[in-house]
């Protein structure tokens, strides 16, 4: 047999060929190393598991999914940390998935799911539940004597879906008004008398809006978005769970869109527009907020913890929604990031144990102080840390009481959502009527429905 | 490898056979990546398409639903016609700055190879890191375009936020990438013969009737090439218009959906909406179509002329 196996400008010797099929092969074992969507190590690579302490084998080694970012991300790597040093046993690596939580689907769907996941809103809990990729976690919960009592009902309420438990947060938020005093007192308005009703909010916003000389806005009173909030607020629902209806085209929800609409054509829909595109990144000192931009604004509690990292001299206080006549007074609308252990985990019990762990009444407090989030336990959320400051007490008694509205039980809200936001720009745009933009959307995702439930 | 070596056939002989071994083992990383990564997935693409396929849950036979659905699916409808709408506007608006840009680049000028940087410099850019920089150039209040504007009095211009703009913005954004198809031109004319342009020059042909009938026609095979490899891309379009209308939850396609392409819709239902199989029937759509134009541009390729039909 001839040494030189190709002929061509250059012969080639067998041992040349068999190095480069043997660097090759090297090369592509590589890639395949660094290319599964685990964003971190994998469960093989032990070596990484032996840095957070015993390097014995049988260590449960968890790969954790989140969501959060930032220094909320920091604070949650602390109470990892914390796990892990209590837990010998197992070893739980964490890796954010923050503005891409397509990739859950894509994991669990191949076969190589994260061990626990948070990237997942409770908005999505039903549809992920309802389509097969998450486990129940019902008789663990039993197994550990964890049947609900302790945490905010309307949250425990909200985890279950045909007899389940689904999964369970550590954290909750609720959804009130922010406003600055020093500018009301600047417009000449008490800003110890906020706006109680939608009438005097509406009056309020236009005595706080200011244009330059152009006519452009340099500042607004509030800009009122979001129909899931305005739409309760003004006492509207959207799925009559009885008789699994979206009702989107609620007369309130129509009159919430219409009265939104109403900022937008008072101050022009294009300088609306032109001046939101004008805003800074949110979790930035350059927040329209904290530029001043906005005398009122619509965010949660957590945006305590905002305020003080990023404008930290700011002062701000809270309303809850005011609310038109025949609406609902002191109404929050919920969501939040749900922990879940998907199908297709190896070592579910550890996956659980991390869950639980999370969930005891001192680490979620914890975590919660941490990021200003509400806990959704009783106990935590009524701790001096957090309802000593008045905004936080109105955070924890809005989601306490008897208007707080969680997503909706039915497994197409991303869908929902979606057109609901189409909806409210079509409307802003001048495109259609409220009317006949919520038309669309219920008959749109009631065909969707239909299908699903089939 | 000596095993199979001894399989002989009589019309191939041992060197032969092996050499064949030879190079395949050459060209089977390409072979079973492509074998495993688009043949397969191809494939199975078009029997998901019949079917209800959540990804999690087995996929469930269905017929022809999904295409049945696309007829009457209104955002579908929308990211269509944005999609012919960059096709039909947008790429010849493209191709012709391009054309034009190589025939300024081709002349002899000082400081020509400067220039010829300078437009092949944004080719280079990601186009993630691109677009972001046109996120704000673009921008409704502190934009350098609407500033730039505001000199001559133009009052500002909501280039992203005006679903009436969104597209033609776009469209300019595009011309400030067109780096690689200026370079395939700049090529195509430097094979333009120096004679004839001579002869025509002897004849009194002016620029334009040089550029018209002795220019276009000899660069016309390298036109057309561009013009098919860019009506297959534009049909694809979608990182430009994702990054600059993707928002926190994920959601895209800017105000009304005016910027939403076919793309990004058949990544939405795949991805964000549990549809796969919706999606893959999306996916053969758009195949047949850039199928469609694609042999229609080709029967309609009288215009190309090819010097070697001599």
């Amino acid at each position: 047999m001839s040494e030189q196996i190709v002929s061509g400008h250059r012969s080639l010797t067998r041992r040349n060929f068999l190095q480069m099929m043997g660097a090759g092969s090297a090369v592509m074992a590589l890639a395949a190393c660094a290319a599964p969507i685990t964003p971190a190590g994998a469960p093989a690579a032990g070596g990484e598991a032996a840095a957070g302490g015993g390097a014995q084998t049988g260590q449960a080694f968890l790969n954790y999914w989140t969501g959060w970012s930032g220094f909320e991300y920091d604070e949650l790597q602390k109470m990892v940390d914390k796990f892990n040093e209590a837990n010998p046993d197992t070893f739980v690596n964490m890796s954010t998935v923050f503005g891409q939580y397509d990739k859950v689907l894509t994991a669990i769907a191949g076969g190589n799911p994260p061990d626990v996941v948070s990237a997942i809103w409770l908005r999505q809990l039903v549809s992920m539940a309802a389509r097969d990729g998450l486990q129940p976690l019902t008789p663990y919960a039993e197994a550990a004597g964890i049947t609900g009592e302790g945490y905010f009902p309307q949250f425990w309420n909200a985890w279950q879906y045909e007899g389940d438990l689904w999964g369970m947060m550590i954290t909750s938020n609720s959804q009130v008004i922010a406003y600055q005093p020093a500018i009301f007192q600047e417009v000449g308005l008490d800003p110890a008398a906020p706006p109680q009703n939608t009438a005097e909010l509406d009056a309020a916003s236009q005595a706080l809006e200011k244009m330059d000389a152009a006519g452009n806005i340099e500042r607004v009173g509030l800009l009122p978005a979001g129909l899931t909030w305005w739409g309760r607020v003004f006492g509207g629902n959207f799925y009559d769970e009885t008789n699994k209806q979206i009702t989107a085209n609620d007369p309130k929800v129509v009159a919430s869109l219409e009265w939104m609409n109403t900022y937008r054509e008072r101050l022009g829909p294009e300088k609306v527009a032109a001046f939101q595109s004008g805003f800074g990144d949110f979790m930035s000192t350059q927040n329209s907020f904290f530029a001043g931009k906005e005398a009122m604004t619509q965010v949660g509690e957590w945006f305590i913890q905002f305020q003080k990292q990023f404008a930290p001299d700011l002062v701000m206080e809270f309303i809850a929604a005011p609310a038109p006549e025949g609406g609902r007074e002191n109404c929050t609308a919920f969501d939040g990031s749900v922990f879940t252990i998907p199908v297709g985990v190896k070592n579910a019990d550890a996956s659980w144990e991390f869950i639980r762990w999370l969930s005891e009444d001192q680490n979620m407090g914890d975590f919660c102080y941490a990021i200003q989030n509400v806990p959704p336990k009783l106990a935590p959320a009524s701790e001096e840390r957090f309802v000593g400051d008045p905004r936080f007490q109105m955070a924890v008694d809005l989601l306490n009481g008897p208007n707080a509205f969680g997503p909706d039980k039915m497994p197409v809200n991303d869908l929902l959502y979606t057109r609901l936001d189409e909806a409210q720009s079509a409307v802003f745009n001048g495109q259609m009527s409220a009317q006949d933009a919520l038309d669309r959307v219920t008959q749109e995702v009631q065909a969707e429905l239909d299908k699903q439930l089939k | 490898m000596a095993a199979a070596a001894q399989v002989q056939r009589p019309r191939f002989s041992k060197k032969k056979w092996q050499s064949f071994l030879v190079g395949l083992a050459f060209i089977s990383p390409a072979v079973i990546g492509f074998l495993a990564f688009a043949a397969w997935p191809i494939v199975q693409s078009l029997y998901y398409s019949f079917t209800d396929y959540n990804v999690l849950q087995p996929p469930n036979f269905i017929g022809l639903d999904n295409y049945r659905d696309l007829v009457n699916d209104r955002i579908y409808h929308t990211a269509l016609f944005n999609t012919f709408y960059m096709v039909v506007i947008g790429l010849p608006i493209h191709l012709i700055f391009d054309f034009l840009m190589a025939l300024l680049l081709a002349t002899q000028i000082r400081g020509l190879s400067l220039y010829r940087t300078i437009f092949y410099l944004p080719s280079i850019t990601p186009v993630v890191a691109a677009a972001i920089v046109w996120l704000w150039i673009f921008n409704g209040q502190y934009g350098i375009l609407n500033t730039i504007l505001g000199w001559f009095g133009v009052q500002r211009i909501g280039w992203l936020t005006d679903p009436n703009y969104t597209k033609p913005s776009l469209i300019f954004m595009g011309m400030w990438f067109g780096g690689n198809t200026i370079l395939i031109y700049l090529a195509g004319l430097r094979d333009v013969p120096v004679s004839l342009l001579e002869a025509a020059d002897l004849d009194g042909a002016g620029a334009l009737q040089k550029t018209f009938n002795v220019t276009l026609p000899m660069i016309s095979p390298v036109i057309f090439y561009t013009l098919i490899i860019n009506v297959i891309a534009y049909f694809q379009y979608f990182t430009e218009a994702w990054v600059l209308t993707a928002t926190r939850d994920g959601a895209a396609g800017g105000p009304l959906n005016s910027m939403l392409f076919y793309a990004m819709y058949l990544y939405q239902s795949a991805f964000q909406q549990f549809k796969m199989g919706y999606a893959s029937a999306q996916a053969w759509v758009l195949f047949a179509i850039v199928l469609v134009a694609t042999a229609v541009l080709f029967r309609s390729s009288g215009w190309v002329y090819y010097r070697s039909e001599e």
